[in-house]
């Protein structure tokens, strides 16, 4: 169990077991409710904590394997920053993570932010092993545990059945370019000024109509502002692009997530991610 | 055999192990009486045959079959143990609150679980085969279930086909197939399911085959499926509408088992009324009433389970005209434990319709309530779902009980709406269906 503190949460989303009776004496599982939580109340404007998630696993070609981690912001208006750390970190282990400090407020229309990173674990990582995301917010010390149940295999970088498929992004019109959600890297660190528009630019390449770009500040000491943080187009019609303004100087990476269409997030296949290293200066 | 007698034997038998089971002394029975001992001829083979060779026959989708003594022996511990925990048969219906009356009962009475358990605890004797209840015919696996009552369907639409992957993610196949063999719109009595044989039954977990009209208008859901839910039967003179011209929207979710298997087709079968006949209830079959709505977005996902924790959610409906409800079947994933529905009367009385609370993920049984006691609902009756999350380790088909449990559409994830089966009637139909109702009730007062 994550949940470390007494808080607000913990009484507003675990219902205590009673039981609920059952007068023919039948050996059933009971439960009873003490209280009941209702779904809208589990989100308000402000002043609660993200939620880690673990997304699931899939294998890499090389027989490894990456494990996608998550959020939930119990906020509906707040972003949180939780800096790398005490706060924030994977079983204080040193693994080959680009975690994220910032957490954008709950999306309107989705209710996560799927698989913001991935973790990749060697061939022979047991099944008894685990990746353990921490993250506290809101005084409330929560984590969550990443292994390679079956359970949560996951399709990469296509589905077999809904013939879903991870867009192809490149970040530069000549560049490599990368499906899934283990995703592709900046080769070189994009440079601007504090308060000045700095344009992104991603080459996506998939064969529908019509695909979904989400952009967010994943990580950086200021605040980004974009000009469009999400939007459908064709990926025929020239690269997607978004003009972002950072209000502190620093170092930020910038996270795009696409996928084949917004419906597909809650099917679990299959996006990829872009991680664009920013620096500014004063 | 003389079926009335065994029934009238067994039914002794099974009462009296009843009342030994349940009295404080539990030698009621032994006073001046003879103890009987179950035997599988003459007690526990008619139990098997009425509630468990359905599926547990060679060509059942239970795992063994439970036809012959040679089968169901070596099983005697087990089958005491799964009935007495009321795992199997499954019915997970709560019997404590709500109606009760189901045309597919498929549950044990207290009598028949002590009779199972005295028969294996007196070393499963096998007693006189010639006591033997008659053997039933079972249809083959392949077969379409309603054709004993039915006939063959008088049309049969196909998906097209998917390969089966043995590991893996669970799958959604999604063809669009154009809809043919009618001329004319018809009005459909029944529709039946039917995943291939031996795979499909064992790989889809559930589906849809919804007839999206061409030119537009509302979808006509021919046939929803899940296991333990195959087939449908509107009432007399209930049907709903079948446009001739359309095509049908497959949603058919696969779950991998370890087999695998190329070009696998779901079939569905559909009777119709005769040309001409149009029944005087226009139902929409099974439709959806979500729990996990919000604010009427399509996906309110503000499912978030806690490790080792439990959660509910609720969600309401207001019906805008009267309304017969035929049957009640909860979908909810791994995590979910127990949905309830409930109306809230335009008085303010408010009844509980049905809970199940013992939901099992594997299997997606459809409560189908039994005429007499249909509910029937005036205009403006909310109808309040209630569902509860199981996210313990006391949660026996929770795969990790460490993690956060969001919205998806994975076994994994959750999600949570109840299909009921339902129809929309007028005022003067529900004036008529209220009187028609009382009258049955005076009438088993005066009996």
């Amino acid at each position: 169990m994550m949940m470390t503190k007494s808080s607000p949460i913990k009484y507003c989303l675990l219902v205590s077991l009673l039981s609920i009776l059952n007068a023919s004496g039948s050996m059933a599982q009971q439960i009873q409710l003490s209280q009941q939580i209702w779904s809208a109340e589990v989100i308000r404007p402000s002043g609660q904590p993200v939620v880690p998630l673990f997304d699931g696993w899939f294998a890499n070609e090389d027989g490894s394997k990456s494990l996608c981690f998550s959020f939930f912001n119990l906020n509906s208006e707040q972003s949180l920053t939780i800096p790398l750390g005490a706060d924030n970190n994977l079983n204080g282990a040193d693994f080959d993570a680009i975690l994220p400090t910032h957490f954008d407020p709950l999306p309107p229309r989705y209710r996560h932010k799927f698989c913001v990173f991935t973790v990749t674990v060697a061939a022979d990582f047991g099944v008894d092993e685990t990746v353990t995301w921490n993250l506290t917010s809101a005084n409330q010390a929560l984590s969550v545990p990443g292994h390679i149940l079956p359970a949560y295999v996951m399709d990469e970088p296509a589905s077999g059945g809904r013939g879903d498929l991870a867009p192809l992004v490149k970040l530069s019109a000549d560049g490599v370019g990368v499906r899934g959600r283990k995703g592709i890297f900046s080769e070189s660190v994009i440079s601007g000024r504090v308060g000045e528009p700095v344009n992104l630019s991603a080459w996506i390449e998939h064969p529908n109509e019509e695909i979904w770009v989400g952009w967010a500040k994943h990580s950086g000491p200021g605040v980004v502002e974009f000009d469009a943080l999400e939007y459908t187009m064709s990926p025929r019609q020239g690269p997607a692009q978004v003009q972002a303004k950072f209000a502190a100087a620093g170092r930020y990476i910038v996270r795009l997530q696409t996928i084949d269409s917004i419906a597909a997030f809650e099917f679990y296949c299959c996006h990829t991610n872009a991680y664009y290293t920013v620096d500014i200066g004063d | 055999m003389n079926s009335h007698l065994h029934t009238h034997r067994g039914s002794i038998l099974e009462l009296a192990i009843f009342i030994v089971l349940t009295s404080l002394a539990g030698t009621v029975l032994a006073q001046g009486s003879e103890i009987i001992t179950p035997s599988f001829s003459m007690d526990v083979a008619p139990i098997l045959q009425q509630k468990c060779q359905t599926c547990h026959n060679p060509d059942g989708i239970g795992p063994m079959p439970l036809l012959t003594y040679a089968q169901v022996k070596p099983f005697s511990a087990l089958i005491k143990d799964r009935t007495g925990k009321r795992m199997m048969p499954p019915w997970h219906n709560d019997p404590t609150t709500g109606i009760q009356q189901f045309k597919n009962d498929a549950s044990l009475s207290e009598a028949q679980i002590a009779t199972l358990a005295a028969w294996a605890d007196a070393g499963a004797p096998e007693g006189n085969p010639a006591d033997l209840p008659t053997p039933i015919q079972f249809p083959s696996g392949g077969a379409w279930q309603l054709a004993d009552q039915l006939g063959p369907p008088d049309l049969i639409i196909k998906s097209t086909p998917y390969d089966v992957i043995a590991n893996g993610q669970d799958q959604w196949w999604t063809p669009d197939v154009p809809f043919t063999g009618l001329n004319q719109s018809r009005w459909l009595r029944a529709a039946e399911f039917k995943p291939s044989y031996p795979l499909g039954k064992k790989v889809v977990h559930h589906g849809h085959a919804v007839l999206q009209p061409t030119g537009g208008g509302r979808p006509v859901a021919l046939a929803r499926y899940g296991v333990g839910k195959s087939w449908e039967i509107y009432p007399e003179g209930t049907g709903m509408l079948v446009p001739a011209d359309g095509h049908i929207a497959w949603n058919l979710h696969y779950f991998p088992v370890g087999t695998e298997g190329d070009n696998d087709v779901v079939e569905v079968g559909l009777w119709f009324y005769s040309e001409g006949q149009q029944p005087e209830l226009v139902t929409n079959g099974e439709s959806m009433f979500r729990v996990d709505g919000l604010n009427g977005m399509a996906r309110g996902q503000d499912i978030l389970i806690p490790p080792h924790g439990y959660q509910v959610l609720e969600g309401t409906h207001v019906l805008q005209s009267p309304a017969i409800i035929h049957s009640f079947r909860p979908h909810l994933h791994m995590r979910g434990k127990v949905m309830t529905m409930t109306a809230i009367f335009p008085d303010g009385r408010k009844e509980v319709l049905s809970q199940v609370n013992k939901y099992n993920h594997n299997w997606q049984i459809s409560y189908i309530y039994a005429d007499e006691v249909k509910p029937l609902l005036p205009t403006g009756t909310v109808l309040q779902f209630t569902s509860v999350f199981d996210n313990t380790a006391n949660n026996p088909i929770n795969p990790d009980p460490n993690q956060w449990v969001v919205f998806g559409r994975r076994g994994v994830d959750e999600m949570s709406h109840a299909w009921v089966g339902i129809t929309d009637i007028n005022e003067e139909q529900y004036a008529e269906a209220v009187a028609e109702r009382r009258a049955f009730q005076e009438t088993l007062t005066l009996e």
